[in-house]
């Protein structure tokens, strides 16, 4: 009797955690619903007389899967969860009718064929005589020897994915980006030096993530026109990093002194200082 | 041993998780919210598992959850590794924002 008032109490939990993870706004609050599905579940092999299980159950699917899960929510922004105000629309009322379907026909399967085989080799006896985690060293060394090794590399496979997508991601080709005012410039809007890479604005006059400033050739028009898009810029980093700038300005180029100004008041330093030219 | 429960009380348990978690990979369009449910419905899956394990008094079924786990730490290390690139790149987590394969 005890041992039924848990059993309901503990799937009661798992299918209203369950549920908690789907219908949540919150992403957060979606992980933390599915850390107690986990938990329950460990609790139910407990139950079921698997201890060791239950506790890699919790270490592997409630302590690490759920704290990745964490993690990647920070790393993404908590406050992307999606409006739920269109939930009855529907298609999503056709997917709940179809998973309804789904629950019935796998239940009636269940409760309708429930015929078991011989016995194994775990029988009470011989758990008690070796213990439970014996036996099942005993099957996964002897009898599963294969996949156990197999399971083995699909984890090194794993750790070597997930590093090269890590890595990837960081790799940079060029270790500065220069953006170039600069009218005699002709044919190609950018040229490669070793490992710098310059963009000519008034040829491509769109922002990108340069970190570096050169006015080669310019009018006070073409400043103005590049300074005000910088200005209108959106983009959150690359707005921080503008004040930490240098802007490079030819002395041959004969730019106004409120041009000059407004150049010290959008980056960091203003040199005046020779500019390489690109081709003539 | 008293076996006050019978196996499928424990299997219907299970398909319910199961169709649960079905249920919110069709519903939900938040990709970390799916790869959770894909995580519960393994869970599912193991449970079921480990309950003929019991029933039939065989360590096989104990040996498949074991692997079933690694293999769902491997999926979600590298599900959640894709998801921050792709992030990275689509600055969103909506699965209808990645229908193309260029990023």
């Amino acid at each position: 009797m005890l041992e039924q008032i848990i059993f309901f109490a503990l799937a009661a939990v798992a299918v209203l955690s369950a549920l908690g993870v789907v219908f949540n706004k919150n992403v957060v609050h979606s992980a933390l619903f599915l850390l107690l599905n986990f938990s329950t579940i460990a609790f139910l092999y407990f139950m079921l007389n698997a201890q060791f299980l239950g506790v890699a159950q919790i270490l592997v699917y409630a302590g690490a899967i759920v704290v990745l899960f964490l993690f990647v929510v920070m790393l993404v922004g908590a406050d992307v969860g999606e409006p739920l105000g269109n939930w009855l629309s529907g298609q999503n009322i056709f997917l709940m009718v179809l998973g309804l379907i789904l629950l019935t026909v796998v239940g009636t399967a269940v409760f309708e064929n429930t015929v078991l085989g011989a016995g194994g080799e775990m029988t009470p006896e011989v758990v008690a005589q070796f213990g439970q985690t014996e036996v099942i060293a005993a099957a996964l060394f002897t009898q599963y020897t294969l996949p156990f090794q197999l399971v083995a590399v699909l984890l090194s496979v794993g750790v070597i994915g997930v590093v090269w997508l890590a890595q990837h991601q960081q790799r940079q080709k060029f270790r500065q980006v220069v953006a170039v005012l600069d009218a005699g410039w002709d044919g190609e809007s950018q040229k490669v030096h070793h490992d710098k890479l310059r963009v000519n604005w008034l040829r491509r006059p769109k922002l990108f993530d340069f970190d570096w400033v050169e006015i080669a050739r310019a009018t006070d028009d073409d400043v103005a026109r590049f300074t005000r898009q910088i200005e209108n810029d959106e983009d959150r980093w690359r707005g921080l990093r503008y004040p930490q700038m240098v802007c490079v300005v030819s002395p041959e180029c004969d730019l106004s002194e409120s041009t000059h100004l407004k150049l010290r008041q959008m980056f960091g330093e203003v040199r005046t200082a020779d500019v390489e030219r690109g081709a003539q | 041993m008293i076996e006050s429960i019978p196996l499928s009380y424990y299997l219907l348990l299970s398909a319910t998780l199961f169709t649960i978690g079905a249920a919110g990979v069709l519903i939900r369009r938040n990709t970390i919210i799916i790869l959770m449910c894909v995580e519960m419905m393994m869970n599912a899956v193991n449970l079921t598992f480990i309950a003929f394990s019991r029933f039939l008094d065989s360590a096989t079924g104990q040996v498949f959850v074991f692997m079933i786990m690694a293999v769902a730490a491997v999926e979600v290390a590298i599900g959640l590794a894709l998801l921050v690139e792709l992030n990275r790149h689509k600055d969103a987590v909506d699965i209808n924002q990645f229908n193309s394969l260029k990023g």
